[in-house]
């Protein structure tokens, strides 16, 4: 063979070989297996709907989800939980934490490397964790330009859980921005969760509207109230119902929190595969007693389920 | 622009030209292999690619149409109870008196399994009887939803609702169920009157939902139910769709006819199969994305890479085998032939396939002949040389200018000048002729006149021993003839044949043309020659004894010559019997003075 040839052959030949190289690599390579991933879910709470949401994306990704949700808003169990999980060999953990600070220097120090993907409040990592959630301060804002619309000469006060977790503060800034805006002052109240004290902390005040920020006050909220009151919150919750439908409560900002359960199994089914997702943010919507059974509102509300 | 073309088809020409065979064949084979595959490779795929994507468009064909006969077979199903309801029920029985709800209940749990409920209504929306057993909610009025509106309105219809959640009926466990409602003219009697009423039958929609859950088509294709408007009844990812993170083309899709179609959305192509629902309006749609139904993955494509690149590989290993296999003698014949060109080698390579070793053998005979035809012509060369030498050397024979100067002398003491002027004479022309040595062709006039002077002399010189006679037709005279043939002749004719007569030789030249060729006869009526002798006289000199006396050229010479110049065939031929006399014939071709290449 002449040197053209040979020089011609070798490169075809490397080429060949790389390429064999290659194939061998992904066909053996642990990442690119196909069958079930295994997902741990740890959230303390979980709503129902999110529930539904994660079931349907573990049905549609093939995935294999362990849900767990009794550790009591406790980090440091959260954080045990975490890497039990790990030891098990999960492919992707998906978590509310329940102190996000916290839960970052702990990954940090532990040098996890299995994809994070968070809902609720975002846990900085220097990795990155995908985060799903709703503009918090948008939510906040929606609302409250709805109740600058429908009640502008009446007091405001937000009414917050102790220790609010940083999206709820984050809902909090978005409204008292929006009013502060609007030249309208608002007052946030911390109260426990207990209808009594709600009531009581209310029978002091005069007509006043009365706001929340997440689903988790909202029923308490409901039977410690009084009629008159205007009430308006953001989130939602299937036992609070019949107070939207019936108009005791005005309006809510709500955000489809069956597509929190699905996205979040999807951005942690992606991660697996390509490392660095992107964040996923959720649209949000106002309901009322009168679109609460229009779409999409509709199937916000009450996601089909089997 | 042709002119370019030209000139870059005559490069093209000039670089195969100028590249060695071995590299011309290699490359076309390689070329035209690879070539060769790729089409093949590319229409097969193409063929396989429209072959599957005909199948799995059939197979999703199916399966829609599958679908259709079962959500068809459920409505009608539905249908029946609405209409034993309608008919069996309610239609001329007296609601005041019949007990119309343990029948509604009875019928509700036979078909619980895909029934919500049953509710009957009047005419102003008054709940008359439902199944099962339910509270309405405070304020929850129908007159104004739109399935009761159009079941009083189209009374004759059926009316299916899209999906929605039940509001009608409080639930304390803040439950809610997804259904479509059926919903239907009633006739209702009460006592003597009758009124229209609504019948209502609310279908669980997991009952529908269950019949498109696992269906998928292939490529990750779906299937999802839409309404004659386009809105979604049904949708794999119908809850993405209500929040906007998924997008889908129903719209689109409710314009379509049944049958198969091919849609763009989203920048991606898409097969598209429509299929009317009976009793309905709804349609079902099946959706078979297209791309990368066959080499869509990264790892195909590799695949198919590094098979084209061992395809490659083998080619060109193949090739440059082969390709030497056929070329390798070619060059070693080149090289052997370039060795004998310089002359340092005589043997030509013979190897090769069949065609190269027939050259090689044939080659190598061209060779050998072209080498036989140069040392015949150098052989010729020198014969010529020597019988020009010879010839010349005869032609200043000392004898012969001894002998004639003597008889000259012998002649001027005798007082006959005239004699001896034309001895001189014949003398004097006789050696000019002979020694112009620049012309080895000269006419046959000339060769005549040549032997005419000789004969002369000779005459003179054996005192009227012999008499001589030149006839020549005058079609002869201007052909053609090689210089010094005739007069050797002559010469041993004279020596052979004349010495012994007593004035009755004869010696008679004639020329003539017979059959296109020119013949010259030297005819003797001497002593004659017997065969053996006649043979030798045609031999190499070297190998016959040589006659002294005469010029020394020789007959063999003469016969030697003329094949040279003009080939075998022609010749000098002895015809003599002892006693008899001898006759010489020179067989040449006629060729007239001027057109023969002087040698």
């Amino acid at each position: 063979m002449g040197r053209i040839e040979k020089t011609v052959a070798m490169i075809v030949m490397i080429v060949l070989l790389t390429l064999i190289a290659i194939l061998i690599l992904q066909s053996v390579s642990p990442d690119n297996t196909e069958g079930i991933l295994s997902v741990s879910v740890l959230v303390n709470d979980l709503n129902e709907y999110t529930r539904l949401g994660m079931d349907k994306a573990a049905l549609d990704y093939n995935l294999d989800v362990h849900y767990i949700s009794d550790f009591g808003h406790d980090p440091v169990q959260q954080m045990t939980l975490i890497q039990r999980e790990i030891t098990n060999g999960v492919n992707a953990i998906v978590l509310e934490p329940a102190d996000a600070a916290y839960l970052a220097e702990q990954i940090e120090q532990a040098h996890i490397s299995v994809p994070i993907i968070t809902i609720g409040d975002p846990v900085i990592l220097s990795g990155g964790a995908a985060h799903v959630s709703p503009d918090n301060a948008a939510l906040g804002r929606m609302l409250a330009e709805r109740i600058l619309t429908d009640e502008p000469a009446l007091p405001y006060t937000i009414l917050m859980e102790y220790e609010s977790a940083p999206h709820i503060l984050e809902r909090c800034a978005g409204m008292t921005t929006a009013f502060a805006a609007a030249g309208k002052t608002v007052e946030c109240r911390f109260v426990e969760n207990e209808p009594r004290s709600i009531a009581m902390q209310l029978a002091r005040r005069p007509q006043t509207v009365v706001i929340t920020l997440d689903e988790t006050l909202l029923p308490a909220l409901c039977e410690g109230g009084r009629s008159y009151d205007r009430l308006y919150a953001i989130g939602y919750a299937g036992n609070i119902r019949t107070y939207l439908e019936s108009g005791y409560i005005r309006a809510l900002a709500v955000y489809s929190t069956f597509d929190e359960g699905y996205l979040s199994l999807r951005a942690a089914e992606a991660s697996i595969r390509t490392p660095a997702q992107k964040d996923v943010e959720l649209s949000a919507l106002l309901v009322d007693a009168q679109s609460m059974y229009e779409l999409p509102q509709e199937l916000i509300l009450f996601p089909i389920s089997k | 622009m042709q002119e370019k073309n030209a000139d870059k088809g005559s490069r093209l020409a000039s670089l195969i030209t100028r590249s060695g065979i071995r590299y011309t064949v290699y490359v076309t084979f390689t070329a035209i292999a690879v070539f060769a595959v790729a089409l093949t490779g590319i229409i097969l795929y193409l063929r396989f690619s429209t072959q599957l994507d005909s199948t799995l468009l059939n197979e999703s064909q199916m399966l829609v149409e599958q679908v259709n006969q079962s959500l068809s077979a459920h409505l009608r199903n539905t249908i029946r109870l609405s209409n034993s309801v309608t008919y069996n029920v309610v239609k001329n029985q007296d609601i005041t008196q019949s007990d119309i709800a343990s029948q509604l209940q009875l019928l509700y749990n036979t078909h619980s399994d895909y029934a919500e409920s049953i509710v009957l209504f009047s005419d102003t929306g008054e709940m008359l009887s439902t199944a099962p057993p339910a509270t309405r909610k405070d304020g929850a009025d129908v007159t104004g939803a739109d399935w009761f509106r159009r079941a009083l309105g189209e009374a004759e219809n059926l009316h299916f609702s899209t999906p929605h959640v039940q509001n009608l009926f409080v639930d304390s466990q803040n439950k809610y169920t997804w259904i479509v409602s059926l919903s239907c003219a009633a006739e209702i009697t009460r006592g003597k009157s009758t009124q229209q009423g609504v019948l209502l039958v609310d279908i669980k929609y997991s009952s529908i939902s269950e019949l498109f859950d696992n269906i998928t088509l292939p490529n990750a294709g779906y299937v999802y139910l839409i309404d004659a408007e386009g809105n979604i009844i049904y949708h794999p990812q119908h809850q993405l769709l209500a929040s906007g993170i998924l997008t889908e083309n129903n719209v689109a899709a409710a314009q379509l006819r049944d049958g198969s179609h091919t849609m763009e959305y989203n920048g991606a192509t898409q097969s598209v199969i429509v299929r009317s629902v009976g009793y309905t309006g709804w349609r079902i749609i099946g959706v078979v994305p297209q791309r990368g139904l066959t080499l869509d993955s990264q790892q195909n494509v590799l695949f198919v890479i590094m098979i084209f690149c061992l395809f490659f590989e083998l080619v060109i290993i193949i090739n440059g085998y082969l390709s030497s296999k056929l070329t390798d003698p070619i060059k070693k014949l080149e090289l052997s032939v370039q060795e004998v060109e310089q002359g340092t080698s005589s043997d030509v390579y013979v190897g090769g396939s069949y065609e190269i070793e027939h050259l090689g053998r044939s080659i190598s005979r061209m060779v050998k002949q072209l080498r036989k035809l140069t040392d015949d012509i150098v052989e010729e060369h020198e014969q010529k040389q020597k019988s020009e030498r010879n010839a010349l050397q005869a032609q200043i024979n000392p004898h012969f200018l001894y002998n004639t100067l003597d008889i000259i002398i012998w002649m001027i003491e005798k007082k006959q000048p005239e004699e001896a002027v034309r001895i001189v004479s014949a003398l004097a022309k006789f050696f000019r002729l002979s020694l112009s040595g620049s012309k080895n062709i000269i006419t046959v006039q000339d060769e005549l006149e040549q032997a005419r002077n000789y004969l002369l002399i000779q005459e003179m010189r054996y005192k009227n021993k012999f008499t001589y006679r030149i006839d020549a037709s005058a079609d002869v005279l201007q052909l053609s003839i090689i210089k010094l043939v005739v007069q050797p002749i002559v010469e041993n004719s004279i020596y052979h044949g004349m010495e012994f007569m007593d004035g009755d030789g004869e010696i008679t030249i004639s020329a003539y043309l017979e059959n296109g060729d020119l013949y010259v006869v030297v005819r003797d009526n001497g002593l004659g020659m017997p065969p053996e002798t006649v043979e030798a006289l045609l031999v190499q000199p070297a190998r016959a004894h040589v006659n002294t006396k005469g010029s020394g050229i020789g007959l063999w010479n003469v016969n030697e010559r003329i094949k040279l110049y003009f080939g075998g065939a022609y010749g000098l031929s002895i015809q003599s019997e002892p006693d008899e006399g001898t006759a010489v014939t020179l067989h040449l071709p006629a060729i007239p003075f001027g057109e023969m290449e002087d040698k």
